[in-house]
Parts: structure tokens; sequence; C-alpha cells
């Protein structure tokens, strides 16, 4: 049910922008206090893991 | 235990090793941000938009004849030394690509070194339970088990994509900070 409306392109185009945008204010929270690598550190291993787990078919 | 390890430990090993040679770019932190910024932007909007995109992948595959006829545990250590770092083999996310511009930016060597091997572990551990996860599967209908992959695949793109596109929004107002221009 959730699958089906979060893949309508008006839902993709309104989560794309938002999350660049909360992404611009994250991190310009994160460079005033000076947690951005420590961040960084934490959304690049997130990321890896997310890739990882996403390669189900690849030979 | 032994197949975990298999994919866990080369790709840990590799992520360590790529982390100290991607350091060598961090002394241009702008540069990198900036192509860092418009990669993601471009692959985020094309995988989170759901539009056709051709992502930087290689199409090499484990040739059969280092498989065939060799101990189980050669095998698992084969297919875990090609699959586990996720850098040779066919690759259908952008966001595999971020993974080393965001390890050169961090300007800090030691730091930078745990945080590469800490990505090889997230990223082989997370593959071969995949991998384990697939093999209940492994009786089921071809047909079906492709379309499953198929469909896991399209919602992980999306999800790719938004990572990327949370990523492009970080590393803009990273580079605006590097620029000397504080909001």
């Amino acid at each position: 049910m959730i699958e089906v409306w979060a893949t309508q392109r008006p839902v993709r185009l309104f989560l794309a922008g938002s999350v660049l945008v909360a992404g611009f204010s994250l991190a310009t929270l994160l460079v005033n206090q000076r947690s951005f690598t420590l961040a960084g550190a934490v959304f690049v291993v997130g990321l890896a893991a997310l890739l990882g787990a996403g390669k189900l078919a690849t030979p | 235990m032994l197949y975990i390890a298999a994919y866990v430990f080369p790709a840990a090993l590799v992520w360590g090793v790529l982390s100290i040679v991607f350091h060598l770019l961090s002394s241009i932190p702008l540069l990198l941000s900036l192509l860092a910024c418009a990669y993601t932007l471009w692959f985020g909007a094309l995988e989170a938009l759901g539009l056709p995109s051709r992502t930087p992948s290689l199409a090499w595959q484990v040739p059969s004849d280092w498989i065939t006829g060799r101990p189980p545990t050669v095998q698992a250590f084969i297919w875990g030394a090609a699959l586990g770092p996720g850098l040779v083999t066919r690759n259908p996310y952008a966001g595999m690509w971020l993974l080393p511009l965001l390890l050169a930016l961090n300007s800090n060597m030691p730091s930078a070194f745990i945080v590469g091997i800490a990505v090889g572990i997230a990223h082989g551990g997370a593959r071969v339970l995949g991998v384990l996860n697939n093999r209940k599967h492994m009786d089921a209908d071809p047909v079906y088990v492709h379309l499953t992959i198929l469909g896991a695949q399209l919602r992980w793109q999306y999800l790719d994509g938004l990572a990327l596109l949370l990523a492009a929004g970080a590393l803009g107002a990273y580079a605006i900070s590097l620029l000397g221009i504080h909001f």
C-alpha cells in the first residue's frame, strides 16, 4: 500500500526535494557544531551496509 | 560463520587499503566535495525519480573455472574476495562510487582508515547476509525469483537515490562552508 503511494511521480518528486533540503540543513547544523566528519563517517558506513544488502542479484 | 568471514575480511582489508589511497586526495576537499555533490545530485535524482540511468559499473563476473573443482572453503573465499568489497562485479547502485569520495573527505588518516575498515565490514557483512537469505529460495520457481529480485532492486535503487540526494544536500552545504560562507 505505502509502496504504491511512495512510487507515484509526485510523491517521488516531493521526497527527493525534501531529502535534498534536509541534507543541506542538517549538514549546515553539523558544520556549525563541528560534527560533520563524525556524521559523515556514520553516513558512509550506513550507506555501505545499505548497498551491500541491496545487491541481491549481482553475480 | 566461515562463509561470513570469507566476505567480511577481504572487504575490510580492501576498504582499509582504499581509505589510505584515497586519503592522498584529502588535501583538495573543496574540489572533492563539489565533484561528489555533482555526482550525487545527478545519480540521486535519476534513481529517486525512477528515471532510466546507466550506473557506473564493471561487468566482470567471477569466472567459472575459478570455482569448479575447488573445495567448498576455497570457493567461499573466492566468492567472498570478489563480492565482499563490492567493487569489481556488476553494481546496480550509484551510491557505491560515492563511498571512496566520502572516505577521501576525512582529513584525519587514522580515522579515515578505521572508517574504511568499517565500510568494508558493513558492505561485506550485509552482502553475505543477503546471499545467505537468498539461499532459502533456491528451490523456488526461477521466474518468480527473478521478478522478486528485480522488484527488490528497484526499491533499493529508490532508497539509494534518496540517500544520494541527502548526501548531495550535505555536500553542497559543506562545500559552501569551505568557501568561508556560514549560515
